[in-house]
């Protein structure tokens, strides 16, 4: 089957800085690919480059078998894209945009416009000017998806939106893969995509430094531990323990980021200390990407 | 004074000099002209006349330069920035959104105001010291002489007036958050003021009124010759103060707007339940089944305002001005020399056409069309960049040609509106006041004048197109078409053989409310418009959009 996204060698350069760097990159169809990267990666230009918004410096792409830049307009037909920081037009309803997009667009069912907008629970009739951002994401999100695109593109379609819009927004984008649809998801948030994503790709500085099942993401296991002792332990209690990455102890505290099983440091603590509490927190994305680079120089 | 006027000086001085810049090369090359000219024609004018088109009387190379360079194109290209400057500062914030943020800090509404009125002053001392250098140093530099001229006097008391209608614009900015209601109701008030100041005192028994005029102290007390006048300072200066006043109390009184859009009429009208199953028809589904429909809705107070005053003031009122001056007029223009009728774009006092030449097609109706053109043309793709709508409009299946080509639909409807306001304001002018003009010719010149209002609406649209910033774009059109015309003015003194170079001349040059259709004219105009226009297309389609 002819994968759903195709980039060979993208680059795209701003006088001497270079935003994105050979980027290729193969996208199957059905999946949810996460785009994952810090504010600044390369991300969005990676995405205007697809959308034809700006012009490859380099390399080339091409989305559903259509070149990206040459056949532009066609592809259009079949996606569906929201941009990372849009703004609509403030003098209209949300209902006079949708129609005026899918003027524009053509062959778009109004019915299922109808069940996107119960589901996103968003107001039409009030003037976006007057619209909270989160209802203006929300309208942003319905006309990406409502002619029901074979791709998506979404640049951080979660800005703006309370936990239960996240969780409808993730289930509307499983439903458009499960139906053989492709998504595109942008962000910066590890959890996100990892919630959703079926593949990750992590770029960082303009390259793309990685690409992952979700599955080895997870099986990474990049976590920040925090644990309460009886008392102040040695150092040495942790010397020697894999998948330690750093380690900081105030007194009978340890600040701990680590990765991989956390079975061997329980082990290791437990035998030689008295253990009080322990929590652990998602790792920044910047210790997930010092991971990647670990690997990359090792 | 802290960051928001060091932030509102440096945000906008770039537009102050350019305007400065502009108009020392017209003034630097009017006076290279005017020194070749025989100036002995000026004398025999009479006083009045010399008065009224703002020579003043005992006319020499110095003062007409001084006079038709500074205080006409100078004074409306300065007011002009200062009310563009004056809507942004607080209207403008609220229209990108930044207020919000701005007054997160510990900063008062009145403080803001203030500062922003201090920072509008502040570039207008520098513009008008720039302007000062340069009114000094070209005359050295010509050898002509400026003996018993006041010219220091003479800048400040133009700074002074024109920097009012800023300070206006800022007022009704403040009071609405609307910065297109401030460009709106400021300009007009300095269009109506410059004409009721040129054109009230030749109205015997309405002289006295040209007082209520802001534009009347610009040039009261003949600063040029007699120095500042005080008097006129006075009025001016507390108008000014009285403006900042109003800003202040505004602003305090009403609640801020964040990232308003355009007020749209019929869109108000929407909202009044009486109209709203009927507007619910037309403004919302048929104003977004096409960009060129949504477009025209766009621009519909800008354009439908400029329609109005071309209708009605310049029309309408124009009418009876010229029929009550009639007699008045006859005897002046028995003594005008052919140079001086060449000066004021070939028009005749003496005679309706010539009247209307000078008062409306001269000046004002190109001003009034290239308003609506070159709003809409520097608009049409860099507009939707600025406001960051280009990436969703584009995620359509549609090319970025074909938003071009809509937009421009839309831009050349309105520019047909107000041609056409213009025509029937004029000619009802005609019927009403049975001022014998021919219908045809007048039907000439108005398609000359949307001609030449595409032109540049399409030199708008090609810099909108080519490198996406909306200021710019209008900017530089607006400021080709001033110092165009301008050398186009030039020419015809001086009989310039570059004069059939500019697109001035084939609008007014073959006195087309004379003689009518000029098919030359019409051909250069409207190819130079397709040349231009059609240029956009490849770069816009070869460039990174802005996101």
């Amino acid at each position: 089957m002819e994968p759903a996204l195709i980039t060979r060698g993208l680059g795209k350069n701003y006088g001497h800085l270079a935003a994105l760097v050979d980027m290729t990159l193969t996208v199957e169809k059905g999946v949810i690919f996460g785009f994952l990267g810090p504010n600044g990666a390369g991300k969005t230009t990676a995405i205007r480059v697809l959308m034809d918004e700006i012009r490859a410096s380099s390399g080339g792409a091409s989305i559903l078998g259509l070149d990206t830049h040459k056949d532009s307009v066609a592809l259009r037909h079949k996606i569906g894209y929201l941009p990372s920081e849009f703004t609509l037009y403030p003098n209209m309803t949300g209902a006079d945009l949708i129609h005026f997009f899918a003027n524009l667009r053509g062959g778009v069912d109004t019915d299922y416009v109808k069940v996107l907008v119960e589901r996103f629970d968003v107001q039409m009739t009030k003037k976006i000017g007057d619209l909270s951002s989160g209802n203006q994401q929300k309208i942003g999100i319905i006309q990406a998806f409502m002619n029901k695109p074979e791709f998506l593109i979404l640049d951080e379609p979660s800005g703006g939106l309370d936990p239960l819009m996240q969780r409808e927004l993730q289930g509307l984008m499983r439903e458009t893969a499960d139906s053989g649809g492709t998504v595109f998801l942008s962000s910066h948030t590890l959890s996100e995509v990892q919630r959703v994503s079926d593949r990750v790709g992590i770029i960082r500085q303009g390259k793309l430094i990685a690409l992952e099942s979700i599955g080895s993401l997870r099986a990474k296991g990049i976590r920040k531990i925090e644990i309460e002792l009886a008392r102040e332990p040695d150092v040495s209690v942790f010397s020697g323990v894999p998948g330690i990455r750093s380690l900081l102890i105030e007194r009978n505290r340890v600040f701990i980021s680590h990765e991989g099983k956390m079975q061997t440091l329980l082990a290791a603590v437990m035998s030689k200390c008295e253990l009080r509490d322990i929590s652990t927190n998602e790792a920044d994305l910047e210790e997930v990407f010092l991971t990647y680079y670990h690997e990359e120089s090792a | 004074m802290t960051a928001i006027y060091v932030r509102s000086v440096t945000s906008h001085l770039r537009a102050v000099a350019l305007g400065v810049l502009a108009l020392s090369i017209l003034f630097i090359f009017g006076m290279a002209i005017y020194r070749s000219i025989d100036m002995s024609i000026l004398d025999q004018l009479p006083d009045n006349l010399l008065s009224m088109i703002g020579i003043g009387p005992k006319a020499d190379v110095a003062s007409l330069a001084y006079n038709a360079i500074f205080s006409t194109y100078g004074a409306l290209l300065i007011g002009g920035i200062a009310i563009v400057i004056g809507a942004s500062e607080v209207a403008g914030r609220e229209r990108d959104g930044t207020i919000g943020l701005l007054l997160a800090n510990p900063i008062s509404r009145g403080r803001l105001v203030i500062e922003s009125a201090m920072a509008l002053f502040t570039l207008f001392i520098v513009a008008g010291i720039a302007l000062l250098g340069v009114g000094l140093l070209t005359p050295q530099f010509l050898d002509v002489s400026i003996t018993g001229l006041s010219i220091g006097g003479f800048v400040t008391q133009l700074i002074i007036g024109t920097v009012f209608y800023g300070f206006l614009a800022l007022a009704v900015s403040a009071w609405t958050g609307k910065s297109q209601i401030a460009i709106g109701i400021s300009s007009s008030v300095l269009l109506i003021s410059f004409l009721a100041a040129g054109l009230l005192p030749l109205i015997s028994g309405l002289e006295e009124y040209a007082r209520l005029s802001p534009w009347y102290y610009i040039n009261a007390g003949d600063p040029l010759r007699n120095g500042l006048d005080l008097g006129a300072i006075v009025v001016l200066g507390s108008a000014s103060v009285f403006c900042v006043l109003l800003a202040w109390v505004g602003i305090n009184r009403r609640d801020l707007r964040s990232r308003s859009g355009n007020i749209q009429i019929l869109g108000r009208l929407r909202w009044n339940p009486f109209a709203t199953q009927l507007m619910g028809r037309i403004t919302g589904r048929t104003m977004v089944s096409r960009i060129w429909i949504k477009t025209i809705y766009q621009f519909q107070v800008l354009s439908l305002l400029v329609s109005i005053f071309m209708f009605g003031l310049m029309g309408l009122v124009m009418g009876p001005i010229y029929a009550d001056m009639g007699t008045t007029m006859a005897q002046l223009a028995d003594s005008y020399p052919p140079e001086i009728i060449a000066f004021f774009g070939g028009g005749d006092f003496g005679t309706a056409e010539g009247f209307f030449q000078i008062e409306i097609f001269g000046l004002v109706a190109p001003i009034a069309i290239m308003i609506v053109t070159i709003a809409i043309g520097a608009k049409a793709i860099a507009g939707e960049e600025k406001d960051k709508t280009l990436a969703l409009l584009l995620a359509n299946p549609i090319s970025r040609s074909y938003v071009l080509t809509q937009k421009l639909i839309a831009m050349l409807i309105w520019g047909l509106v107000v041609a056409f306001a213009t025509f029937a304001g004029v000619a009802l002018a005609n019927l009403i006041s049975d001022l014998g003009m021919n219908y045809f010719n007048l039907l000439a010149t108005c398609v000359h004048l949307l001609l030449l209002g595409y032109l540049f609406g399409g030199v708008a649209v090609f810099l909108g197109a080519a490198i996406g910033r909306v200021g710019l774009a209008i900017g530089v059109s607006a400021g080709a078409a001033l110092v165009i015309n301008v050398v186009n003015g030039i020419a015809e003194i001086n009989n310039g053989w570059w004069e059939k170079f500019t697109p001035f001349y084939w609008y007014s040059g073959t006195d087309p409310l004379i003689n009518g259709f000029n098919v030359t004219g019409i051909f250069i105009l409207s190819v130079a418009t397709a040349i231009t226009i059609g240029s956009s297309y490849p770069l816009l389609n070869r460039r990174d959009l802005r996101g």
